[in-house]
């Protein structure tokens, strides 16, 4: 008597030659699927400019951002140093 | 006096130079519009993955009519015949039969779950390959967007320190009368390339015109 882990492979080896004989019996419908349903994906994919020109031209970006932010700060950090610092400025634009 | 006059002969130059670059006008608009645009990319970006999905559940869907209505009846037929379906279920002891029939039936499931693996499998590599490459540009394309609203942003920022400093200065008018004057010389310079380009036209006509009678000319002293 054989056991159920024997008798399942059994029936497994005899289950794949059915597969190719049905293989083999729909081998033109089965090629025409996988025609229809491969997807051109070099066609389809965003081909945008690469990631380095990206970066590069990002990185550029931002340093000058950064500088005028530290310009927009200005007001912020004179006003911070004072009431005399900010009479003196005054002072200061007075003369020109 | 004196001292001033040589002072601002360098100072003026430079101050000058300083607000024709700040003279471009920076409206608020102008970051509110490249942050409208950076909203829309996520919208896009949506719809383009819901457009990827769409493509691929229509070739998932086929492919699975193609096993309901074609391989599986044919493979089933076959293997009732392969795996001796029949025989089992004639069986003598009903316990045996009943374990029999369910092992059948196991091995027959696994299969065709195997089958739809081996088609479908392909098709959604596919598309998650499809929709990481989309994801990556709209990625690198709203990372730009973003940085390009930040600068733009700034710009307005410096704009607003400038203006508050030309106006401690008393200068609060000047960048404006710089910038029309900038704008008016701007106009005056497209009307007289206008000019030119009609001018130009004229002369061509009136060579044409010498060309004519010259050869005319030619025609008459020949004969």
């Amino acid at each position: 008597m054989k056991s159920r882990e024997e008798q399942k492979a059994d029936l497994k080896r005899k289950a794949k030659k059915t597969t190719a004989k049905v293989e083999r019996l729909l081998a033109d419908e089965l090629s025409a699927l996988k025609e229809v349903t491969r997807t051109d994906l070099e066609k389809l994919r965003p081909k945008i400019t690469d990631e380095e020109t990206y970066q590069r031209l990002i990185d550029a970006v931002e340093e000058s951002t950064r500088r005028n932010e530290s310009i927009a700060q200005l007001k912020s950090r004179v006003e911070k140093l004072g009431a005399k610092a900010v009479e003196i400025a005054k002072k200061i634009a007075g003369l020109l | 006096m004196r001292t001033f006059a040589r002072g601002s002969s360098r100072t003026l130059p430079c101050l000058m130079a300083l607000m024709v670059m700040g003279c471009a006008s920076v409206p608020k608009e102008v970051v509110e519009l490249s942050y409208v645009v950076g909203q829309d990319l996520k919208e896009l970006h949506q719809s383009y993955r819901a457009l990827v999905r769409t493509h691929f559940d229509g070739l998932r869907s086929q492919t699975d009519q193609f096993l309901q209505t074609r391989w599986t009846p044919l493979w089933l037929k076959e293997f009732i015949a392969d795996g001796e379906l029949i025989e089992k279920a004639k069986g003598s002891d009903p316990v045996q039969v009943l374990e029999d029939v369910q092992l059948w039936t196991e091995v027959a499931i696994e299969e065709i779950q195997d089958k739809r693996r081996e088609l479908i499998e392909p098709i959604d590599r596919d598309e998650r390959d499809l929709l990481s490459s989309a994801d990556e540009a709209f990625a690198r394309v709203t990372v730009a967007n973003s940085t390009v609203t930040a600068h733009l942003n700034s710009l307005r920022q410096v704009r607003e320190v400038q203006d508050q400093a030309l106006q401690a200065l008393r200068l609060g008018d000047l960048r404006t009368g710089i910038t029309e004057a900038l704008v008016r010389a701007s106009e005056k310079s497209k009307e007289a390339l206008e000019k030119l380009a009609k001018a130009e036209g004229v002369v061509d006509t009136l060579n044409k015109e010498k060309d004519a009678l010259k050869s005319k000319s030619k025609k008459r002293s020949d004969q």
